[in-house]
């Protein structure tokens, strides 16, 4: 990004365009509608991140933030289709909503930028810390700066990142919908109905040629991250799509099972490991230097990718649970 | 030495992992011996503190600003040995009957990443990464209510919602911290922050935390989501969750923010206010776990009140000591409060006050836990809670901060109140009141006995220890 | 055309995404789009992060990494949400009139 540019027309249209589809989301009046503009919406900001030159971003908006998130809410709004009745969802009180939520953001808007306009530090301080990251991406083995900042630099963060993401996963497992009917306590629905429609002939065939095409762009997606923007988190969330696909058209049957919980432990285990491994070769947790740091890099890379995908998996299959 | 702090974060981790692979019934055996490891790990690191002084880790070898560091100083050693110990209580109360975790599994993974986000906070000398053990802490937090009975999931929905809205507000004020001083670390970031730049960080960070703690205002969400959790999640969630989240204020105030009075006082009377109105809302209820609930709102009051007084110079050292005797006191004797409840309630099937009547003929050592957890909580001498309001007092008296003396003799007053009702009527012989049966009482196991009475001895005893805690917060700081 | 960088475009839209987003989150009723609106929280919020840091050349890679974070964490919450709607959906259903009318569901949300 280049922060002294002033914008042009294309910035300033993206960002009306990203107001305009937040408000008519946010004041949708059934669920469906809000989640398909939802989806406008993501697209939206995916392409912002994208043209102020933060493509990593961009790529986990467009791939997490509104391919995945959007999965989530398009399959429980389509089973739970009953219409956001607000009943006192009146004009007036979204007018109101809206003038307050502008309000409450202009103001915000205002301090935040007065703040930003500010020289930081005063004294002559680095700004921001581009030119230390820069120059330590090096020794990381890996050419991306913002994989070398989340697997090496910063990788506590994204270890305790993916500690966030098992804690859904656990979530998950806790209120896994029961896939045997003799152990279902209410409800009771026989097995063919907890599966829900079939889709029809031509969706699965489709899903089973479209689903190896994802499988590569995960794959691709994983090991672009250490020269360009991708990584584990793009290719897993890419990963979960699958599973996603593959269950929702009936191709395959995916339960969170021991062989799921397996998946869903891999990933903070291996990390852990190789926090350990850092202590034991080196002197610090997580210590990751040397000839052999960008292999070890992408090893633990293929490894979380799995998890992440297994994760949001599980919490799909967990939230999309057995309907009536 | 210092590898000791990674690896109370991690352990933890490695715990639910094990508890997560393994079916229900093998989940205790082994989050029971993993938490022992992980409370071993917390004692080691509260001893290395008393004897070594300030602990830091540079994680991937990479020093601040660019890495990230773990540190402990006394402050956080305090909260980790809480940690310890109320973490290892429960757990060993959770073992002793599987209808203590709730109907679902889960318990005992959520239960330890919990813990884990707890030691990731304590710890945290980075901003961001703060944030992130916050997200783990809130997170399974959420899902720990989520396993309790009927209506816990929508409180557990709403807990998140309150989770993530205060988080979002610390992450804006982190970016303003960040934007300007150009680092993610406290220390550095405190050196370089003026109170120009510092003030709507502040705010936001104030706002988000105080959401999370449940300050008046803010309060609403937490009597569904405490007193609706199952009997094992209430004692972590009132005696250490909500711990969290102050804590990191407290933290930022001491080491990032630039001194801010206005801040300060609003904080100091909403935990005013707190203290009575949580109080009067206590004194209304009929049900024992949300009686202790609504107490957790008031002592929540107690916490946010020591801002106004850390804020006087000469004072801080003092009023640190008593905020951490304050917080102690509380985890300890709320963590026996909420395990004495929910052993009540399996056993007699209701925590309606009037159903307890003369429980404390065949629950003698259960009821002996609430009354010591009750002595602290009051702040009765001696008790860790009455050396807590003691050292407010010493302070607020010295600086002529009259509405705080009176806050807390009203708070005292309203504690007394709320508590003796409950525990008037388990020790009160119900011959004397035929409209009410004496309440039938199922065996329980010994943890659930002993547990509370344990941690209640730790709140009234802990008193005794006041200077060695007062030591322990000072160091590496003041 | 006013003078107006990327960096304060993003913050201004940040800030206005997130004032909206955070003023429908604690107003509606609807649970669906409740965790809509907190996933537009975040989506602003992190613009917001972005923006406040946007004022080098190259970009500062920290900020970016911390965003990709954000949205990690966004989802990881937005799914344990729904996991929770579906569950509050089971636990309230048989108090639901035989009807099939879903009155008395969504309106009891309150905070």
């Amino acid at each position: 990004m280049s922060p002294e540019t002033t914008v042009g027309p294309l910035q300033l249209s993206l960002a009306l365009a990203l107001i305009v589809t937040a408000a008519a989301t946010l004041y949708s009046r059934h669920r469906l509608t809000g989640v398909v503009l939802f989806l406008v919406f993501g697209v939206f900001l995916s392409i912002y991140w994208g043209v102020i030159g933060a493509p990593d971003v961009a790529l986990a908006e467009a791939v997490i933030g509104t391919g995945v998130t959007g999965a989530l809410f398009g399959y429980t709004a389509t089973v739970m289709p009953r219409p956001a009745h607000d009943r006192r969802g009146s004009i007036a009180r979204t007018i109101a909503g809206l003038a307050g939520g502008a309000g409450i953001g202009a103001g915000l808007g205002y301090f935040l930028t007065r703040a930003a306009a500010a020289p930081p530090g005063g004294s002559g301080e680095p700004v921001g810390l581009t030119g230390q990251a820069t120059a330590a991406v090096p020794a990381t083995g890996v050419e991306h700066p913002i994989t070398g900042v989340l697997l090496n630099l910063r990788s506590y963060d994204t270890l305790m990142e993916m500690v966030v993401l098992l804690s859904a996963a656990t979530v998950a497992v806790a209120f896994a919908p029961r896939s045997d009917a003799g152990s279902s306590t209410r409800g009771g629905a026989p097995a063919s109905e907890q599966r829900g429609p079939a889709a029809p002939p031509i969706v699965r065939g489709f899903v089973s040629l479209v689903a190896p095409v994802v499988l590569l762009f995960a794959a691709w997606l994983l090991f672009a991250g250490s020269t360009q923007p991708g990584g584990a988190f793009q290719a897993g969330a890419a990963l979960a799509a699958v599973m996603i696909l593959v269950q929702t058209s009936g191709v395959g049957r995916l339960r969170i099972g021991p062989a799921m919980i397996c998946l869903l432990l891999l990933g903070v285990l291996a990390f852990i490991a190789v926090g350990l491994g850092g202590l034991v070769l080196g002197d610090a947790w997580l210590l990751l230097r040397g000839e052999h740091a960008g292999t070890v890099t992408i090893a633990l890379e293929c490894i979380l990718a799995v998890t992440i995908g297994a994760s949001l998996a599980a919490v799909f299959l967990a939230s999309a649970g057995r309907r009536r | 030495m210092s590898a000791l702090l990674p690896a109370a974060v991690l352990l933890p981790v490695i715990t639910a992992l094990a508890c997560l692979a393994l079916p229900r019934r093998a989940q205790p055996i082994s989050g029971f011996l993993g938490g022992l490891a992980s409370a071993a790990v917390n004692a080691a690191v509260v001893v290395a503190v008393t004897s070594h002084g300030v602990l830091e880790h540079h994680m991937a070898g990479w020093a601040p600003p660019l890495g990230i560091a773990l540190r402990a100083d006394g402050l956080a050693a305090a909260f980790v040995g809480l940690t310890g110990a109320v973490g290892f209580a429960t757990l060993v109360f959770a073992a002793s009957a599987e209808a203590t975790t709730g109907r679902r599994t889960g318990f005992w993974p959520l239960a330890m990443l919990t813990w884990s986000g707890l030691m990731g906070i304590f710890l945290a000398a980075d901003l961001f990464n703060a944030y992130v053990a916050l997200e783990v802490l809130g997170l399974s937090a959420v899902g720990m209510v989520a396993l309790g009975g009927r209506g816990a999931p929508r409180a557990a929905l709403r807990y998140l919602i309150v989770a993530v809205v205060g988080s979002m507000l610390l992450l804006t004020a982190i970016g303003l911290v960040y934007a300007a001083t150009s680092t993610l670390d406290m220390d550095l970031a405190g050196q370089r922050l003026t109170a120009e730049d510092g003030w709507l960080p502040l705010v936001l960070a104030a706002t988000g935390m105080g959401l999370k703690t449940a300050l008046v205002p803010m309060h609403a969400w937490l009597p569904p989501a405490h007193a609706g959790s199952p009997p094992a999640v209430s004692p972590l969630m009132s005696a250490l969750v909500v711990k969290g989240s102050f804590y990191l204020i407290l933290r930022l105030w001491l080491d990032v923010f630039p001194r801010n009075d206005a801040v300060a006082l609003v904080l100091g009377v909403l935990g005013a206010v707190a203290v009575i109105w949580g109080g009067v809302l206590a004194l209304a209820q009929r049900r024992l776990k949300r009686i202790v609930a609504y107490s957790t709102i008031s002592q929540v009051g107690y916490l946010f009140l020591a801002f106004p007084l850390l804020n006087l110079p000469g004072h801080q050292p003092a009023m640190v000591s008593a905020v951490v005797a304050m917080a102690l006191a509380h985890g300890l004797a709320k963590a026996a409060m909420f395990t004495a409840a929910g052993a009540l309630m399996l056993g007699t099937g209701t925590d309606h006050v009037d159903g307890l009547v003369g429980a404390a003929r065949s629950e003698g050592v259960l009821t002996a836990g609430m009354i010591l957890s009750a002595v602290s909580l009051i702040g009765l001498p001696m008790s860790l809670g009455f050396t807590a309001k003691w050292q407010y007092l010493e302070v607020a008296l010295q600086t002529g901060a009259w509405w705080i003396v009176l806050v807390l003799l009203t708070g005292t007053l309203l504690a007394a109140g709320y508590l003796l009702r409950p525990l008037a009527a388990l020790i009160r012989d119900s011959d004397t009141h035929e409209e009410v049966g004496q309440a039938e009482i199922g065996p329980r196991p010994a943890a659930q006995r002993w547990v509370p009475l344990a941690l209640g001895a730790m709140a009234v005893g802990a008193g005794l220890f006041t200077t060695d805690l007062t030591a322990l917060t000072s160091i590496g700081w003041g | 055309m006013i003078e107006l960088s990327v960096a304060s475009l993003t913050l201004w839209t940040g800030a206005l995404l997130t004032g909206l987003a955070l003023v429908r989150l604690l107003t509606v009723e609807d649970l669906i789009a409740r965790l809509i609106a907190l996933n537009l929280t975040g989506g602003g919020t992190l613009l917001i992060l972005v923006g406040l840091a946007a004022r080098t050349e190259p970009v500062d890679p920290v900020p970016q990494a911390l965003a990709l974070t954000g949205i990690v964490i966004t989802v990881a919450f937005t799914g344990v949400g729904l996991i929770l709607v579906r569950a509050v959906d089971d636990d309230e259903r048989p108090s639901r009139s035989a009807d099939g009318r879903a009155h008395g569901h969504d309106e009891e949300a309150n905070a």
